[in-house]
């Protein structure tokens, strides 16, 4: 089914529309969320939670791009849970890609003005000026947390060659904010 | 602890990037067949991966050379092997751990600027690319490791930047067969030592490492993806036809569980081993001794039984 008939399913208050969405997107979600959480009850339930928060949504949103509105609730769902598991010393693992990130921006004392929104937009820009496989590979690492393994297997790139290109994506970013004035 | 501000941030990109990278996948030939097409005078420069790194302009240098900007910053085949703008890897610090003071200088916003002695012996012309305005360049060796083919400094329009190679080689379309890589890279003669990923087997008996290049020499390149298909239908014949899809190139999974299992059945038989030359590069194989195969700069080499078997023993696995 597409999109925009999903979306009317919405719309409708039929229920239909959450198993569409799991029928579609309910694989991307439970990558997405399992990437962040590294477990499977906690995913599955953050994706049950991605579906309320889509119902709850729609309307009065009208989303153009439904797959990266679906793929952005079970992010923000999958990061606000695992900040409370690791508030709850749930999870003794740090996500290497957090960390790798912090690097780049490390946390609200810096450029406090400048909203995340703005940062997004600001990242978006950049990413635009790289090449398109640049692009992709950091997308699949920081939006969708993958392996690296897993985006060696995807690109047919060595590992290496994927840990090089983030390395230096990142530190090209961290340059790239430094003069747009989100200074570190 | 906080969830850092990037990882929120990143959360915001537009959504047309985060539809663009779950189409993306591996799409080297066809990338390299439009370069082709655009640039088909300059047929060493196939391939351009565009990556921005921070190359820092030095308007205050003394003795120095003009540094080059991110007009540089385009990856580019050079006597035959991809070079991308300086990024290192951590493994080469290992080797040459001088470097890394020097390349974190540069990559984290310092200086470090490339001398007139720098410039060492002169490769060749690095070919003009048209689509990027890029005009014709030289090649030259760093002055500081001669010998080093993997870190070389190129110049155009008097700018000077590093650029380095893993040893992956261009254009792939040359890679017909496993001797042609091996020959390019002057294996077994240029070896410096063959290291089992994952053990403590360093292998630098020249004997043996002559003996592993005779083994691996002389097979045919196989379809692209060929290793992938090989190993669903492992998978189907061990577990039934369930869980896992193929469309050719990619897998998708029908929950969680089955992703994790099949990604270990995948990887459980798959060894690499890292080639280290005397030239700098560092070339990785990664054979599978249980479905016969070995990738070679992500191509497929089918192995014989008895070449597995063979292998199996020299480099000490199962």
């Amino acid at each position: 089914m597409d999109d925009l008939r999903i979306i009317e399913l919405y719309f409708k208050r039929d229920e239909q529309a959450i198993k569409e969405t799991d029928a579609k997107y309910g694989k991307l979600c439970r990558s997405i969320a399992y990437n962040i959480l590294n477990n499977h009850e906690d995913s599955e339930e953050c994706v049950n939670d991605t579906y309320v928060g889509v119902w709850n949504a729609i309307p009065p949103i009208k989303p153009n791009n439904f797959m990266s509105f679906v793929c952005k609730i079970a992010r923000n769902l999958s990061l606000k849970r695992l900040e409370f598991m690791k508030r709850e010393k749930r999870s003794p693992d740090v996500l290497v890609s957090l960390d790798d990130l912090a690097s780049v921006l490390p946390d609200d004392r810096y450029a406090p003005d400048v909203s995340d929104e703005d940062v997004g937009k600001l990242i978006s820009r950049f990413l635009r000026m790289q090449k398109e496989d640049v692009r992709s590979v950091f997308v699949r690492k920081y939006y969708f947390f993958d392996s690296v393994a897993d985006i060696a297997v995807r690109f047919g790139f060595t590992e290496s060659k994927v840990k090089n290109m983030m390395f230096c994506t990142r530190n090209k970013l961290r340059d790239y904010l430094i003069k747009e004035g989100v200074e570190i | 602890m906080k969830i850092s501000r990037l990882a929120n941030s990143v959360g915001h990109i537009d959504d047309d990037l985060i539809t663009a990278a779950t189409k993306s996948r591996n799409n080297k030939r066809s990338y390299w067949v439009k370069w082709v097409s655009i640039a088909a005078c300059f047929c060493l420069i196939i391939t351009a991966a565009i990556i921005m790194i921070p190359y820092i302009s030095s308007s205050d240098n003394n003795n120095g050379l003009t540094q080059s900007s991110d007009s540089m910053s385009y990856a580019m085949a050079i006597n035959g092997f991809l070079y991308e703008p300086l990024s290192i890897p951590e493994t080469f610090y290992e080797k040459y751990p001088e470097l890394k003071n020097i390349t974190e200088r540069i990559t984290t916003g310092y200086r470090y600027r490339i001398s007139a002695e720098d410039i060492g012996e002169y490769i060749e012309i690095v070919p003009a690319l048209e689509t990027a305005h890029l005009p014709e360049g030289k090649a030259y060796h760093w002055s500081a490791y001669p010998n080093l083919d993997s870190i070389i400094i190129v110049e155009r329009e008097g700018m000077y930047s590093f650029f380095v190679s893993e040893g992956y080689i261009f254009p792939s379309e040359s890679i017909d067969n496993s001797s042609s890589i091996l020959a390019k890279h002057k294996l077994p003669e240029s070896a410096v030592n063959f290291e089992v990923e994952d053990s403590a087997l360093i292998i630098t008996d020249k004997s043996v490492i002559a003996e592993i290049c005779a083994i691996i020499s002389n097979k045919e390149h196989d379809a692209d993806h060929s290793y992938r298909n090989r190993i669903w239908e492992a998978w189907r014949n061990e577990k039934g036809d369930v869980g896992v899809s193929f469309d050719g190139t990619d897998f998708s999974y029908s929950n969680p569980q089955i992703h994790e299992e099949f990604a270990h059945f995948f990887a459980e038989n798959i060894r690499s081993i890292i080639v280290n030359t005397e030239n700098g590069f560092e070339i990785i194989l990664r054979v599978d001794l249980k479905y016969n195969y070995i990738l070679i700069n992500n191509k497929t080499f089918n192995l014989t039984q008895s070449d597995s078997d063979q292998l199996s023993i020299l480099i000490n696995i199962k």
